[in-house]
């Protein structure tokens, strides 16, 4: 149970003369009992991250503090530390009660007696007693899992890290899994760092979100505030699922103009990117709203005329996608969430609005965004 | 509907004949192959047990018929050779297990665990391998017998212990020498298996706590079980069947610690001629050990070659 600081972490490869450059001066310190999830598209640099902490890679530069000691030249065995391995890496030849008395047996002079004890009372907590006899050949890819999990939480470390230890689950046990697992770390309370790069785990788990991409820290924050308030493009276009829709235009007079459409910005929007020359705008499917022939009108600046090219039935939503008409190409243009029930035909034409409290700016050539939605995220709402 | 099914036995027909051809020519070839290769050995057999008259006068390969029979030859062979069994056996199975064990622990140094100059010392494995025999062995028997007397410096503990003799201390030289030499090979071999090891495994022990040796022990040793028994038998079957370095170390064959390769050219061999019954009986036990060895081993070598590959 300690707090973890990373302080301007860099690892750098040398591959004959050329060096290259996986984690690129990360600083985050993750609090006590935090449940941290680092996510990023696959070679950002997260997994080794999580190998220098766990000393499993060197350090090329910067420091990594574990309750407020410097680890950096810490041998990994004598770090309080318990990890979850993709692949589960459970030690074929052992049972599953070998497998997770192992660690206690190496890293702690407990007698066999007090080591069987905690593993019968790990083992009932996760409902695997009936599991600890057979070999990691006879489990099913979920019971294996629950062992890995039982290994490292026997061990009662300082420190969980978990390498995307759900991605070899089917969807359902995943979706199970995820809940239980976030159940379990905040009943042990010991400090999580979770690797995935699947941003629905990242939403749905943590208590904050490290994103990452090429080796470079993106942003952290708690899931909603990367949602609706991310520092660039990148996160944008991560967190959020199906992603935000991108439009690449130029200002204007008080209006961003983009190849399909011209949208016109509000006063507090225009004092935001008023001078920059390439911009983009986002908007999130979620936001778009497909109007009804009553509604049509209202906000007639904001409403654009649409071909709807392909429905997605989801069952509770629909994803819609968009495009221009008058346009050749056949390549979609926008994707909307509707509800479910909405009644959406293919091959039609719609009326959408794209409100313009919900429209995200973000500088064409550096991705850093010039202004995001409006919402009053008060501390207290984001906790909810 | 009914054309459908018709169709389906009509495909199943044509696939059963295929398949069937298939496999009566490769039976055929199965066949013919089992025959070529025991034939020598089942001659050999035969041969062992027939009188010198029967040898002369009958087909090598056709069984020894009523007064043909005799079992005076295996008799004659088992007695010359008892003695060099011991010796053999007494050399070889340490021997063995020590390569192969210090083959296994070096290539877990040089696969699974990370320090600065593996690749010169890995160098150094491969040029063992590559060391033609013929040149070392002057100056091997120099070094044993007049730099490191060894077998002189062990023999009185060697009165001392029970069923051993002074001169069998002369069997630890050429114990330590195919030791030495064994290690570069089984090295190899364990390297090749311990790459295709996840390397998760070693980390998941790391952080469990486990040292360098505590992963070894009680991880890599156990998982490469079935390596093992490749390398084994491999390794058993090389020193059985050395000769050089036994004629070399070993003074000659009519010495008490001679090992089978020895003596074998010398047994059935005399002034008269060579008698062909009692030279087939004692190759025949000579080449029991190995076979034995094989049997034994089928199943980890089998799997091993399966986990190999």
């Amino acid at each position: 149970m300690s707090e973890l600081s990373l302080d301007r972490v860099t690892k750098v490869y040398q591959d004959d003369d050329e060096e290259i450059v996986a984690v690129d001066d990360i600083s985050v310190d993750i609090e006590d009992e935090e449940f941290l999830v680092l996510v990023g598209p696959s070679g950002c640099g997260k997994s080794t991250t999580l190998r220098m902490i766990a000393g499993l890679e060197t350090i090329t530069e910067g420091e990594i503090r574990l309750g407020g000691t410097v680890i950096n030249d810490m041998d990994t065995q004598d770090r309080d530390i318990a990890m979850v391995f993709q692949s589960y890496a459970l030690y074929p030849h052992l049972t599953a009660r070998g497998n997770m008395s192992f660690g206690l047996e190496e890293s702690t002079d407990l007698p066999d007696d007090d080591i069987e004890e905690r593993v019968e009372e790990v083992a009932s907590m996760m409902g695997i007693d009936d599991l600890l006899d057979r070999k990691p050949g006879e489990l099913s890819g979920g019971q294996q899992q629950r062992i890995a999990l039982g290994r490292a939480i026997v061990r009662d470390p300082e420190l969980f890290l978990m390498d995307e230890p759900l991605s070899n689950l089917d969807a359902k046990l995943r979706a199970e899994m995820r809940t239980e697992l976030q159940q379990l770390q905040r009943q042990l309370g010991v400090t999580t760092i979770y690797v995935t790069h699947d941003q629905t785990e990242a939403m749905t788990m943590s208590d904050r979100i490290a994103v990452m991409d090429q080796g470079e820290l993106q942003q952290v924050g708690e899931p909603l505030e990367l949602y609706h308030d991310p520092n660039n493009m990148f996160v944008a276009g991560f967190i959020g699922e199906p992603s935000m829709n991108f439009f690449h235009g130029k200002y204007n007079d008080g209006s961003f103009v983009g190849d399909l459409f011209e949208y016109p910005v509000s006063r507090e929007i225009d004092d935001a990117v008023a001078g920059t020359s390439e911009l983009v705008l986002g908007i999130r499917p979620e936001e778009i709203e497909i109007l009804n022939d009553a509604d049509i009108g209202d906000d007639p600046a904001h409403e654009y005329e649409m071909h709807v090219t392909v429905v997605e039935p989801m069952g509770d939503q629909n994803v819609v996608h968009l495009s221009r008409p008058g346009t050749d190409d056949m390549s979609d243009n926008l994707v909307a969430v509707t509800e479910g029930l909405r009644d959406v035909t293919e091959d039609s034409t719609t009326t959408v609005r794209i409100p313009s409290d919900a429209v995200h700016f973000f500088d064409g050539g550096s991705g850093v965004s010039l202004h995001n939605r409006q919402l009053d995220l008060t501390e207290e709402t984001l906790r909810l | 509907m009914a054309s459908s099914s018709s169709d389906q036995t009509f495909d199943v027909a044509s696939f059963v004949e295929d398949y069937s051809l298939y496999r009566i020519s490769q039976y055929v070839l199965v066949v013919l192959f089992i025959g070529f290769f025991l034939a020598p050995l089942e001659t050999g057999i035969m041969t062992a047990f027939k009188t010198n008259r029967a040898v002369a006068e009958t087909i090598p390969l056709m069984p020894p018929l009523a007064e043909g029979f005799t079992l005076d030859n295996m008799t004659f062979a088992l007695n010359a050779l008892s003695g060099a069994f011991f010796n053999s056996l007494f050399m070889a199975i340490p021997a063995t297990i020590g390569s192969v064990l210090f083959g296994s622990m070096a290539a877990y140094g040089l696969t699974m665990v990370d320090w600065r100059g593996q690749l010169g010392v890995l160098v150094l494995f491969l040029i063992g391998i590559f060391l033609p025999y013929q040149a070392v062995l002057v100056p091997l028997a120099r070094f044993w017998n007049n730099i490191f007397p060894l077998a002189s410096m062990v023999e009185p503990l060697f009165i001392a212990l029970p069923f051993l003799q002074g001169y069998h201390a002369n069997l630890v030289p050429l114990m330590i020498t195919h030791i030495a030499y064994g290690i570069p090979i089984c090295t190899i071999l364990f390297r090749s298996y311990y790459q295709g090891l996840p390397s998760s495994y070693v980390e998941a022990a790391k952080i469990d706590g486990a040292s360098i040796t505590k992963i070894y022990r009680r991880i890599i040793l156990p998982i490469s079980k079935p390596m093992f028994g490749v390398v084994f038998i491999y390794q058993f079957t090389q020193i059985y069947n050395e000769f050089l370095f036994a004629f070399t170390l070993i003074t000659g064959s009519d010495t008490p610690e001679a090992v089978v390769t020895l003596i074998l050219p010398a047994v059935g061999a005399s002034t008269s001629g060579v008698d062909f019954g009692i030279r087939m009986s004692a190759a025949f036990l000579a080449a029991l050990p190995t076979l034995i060895i094989y049997v034994a081993f089928a199943e980890q070598f089998a799997k091993g070659l399966r986990t190999e590959a």
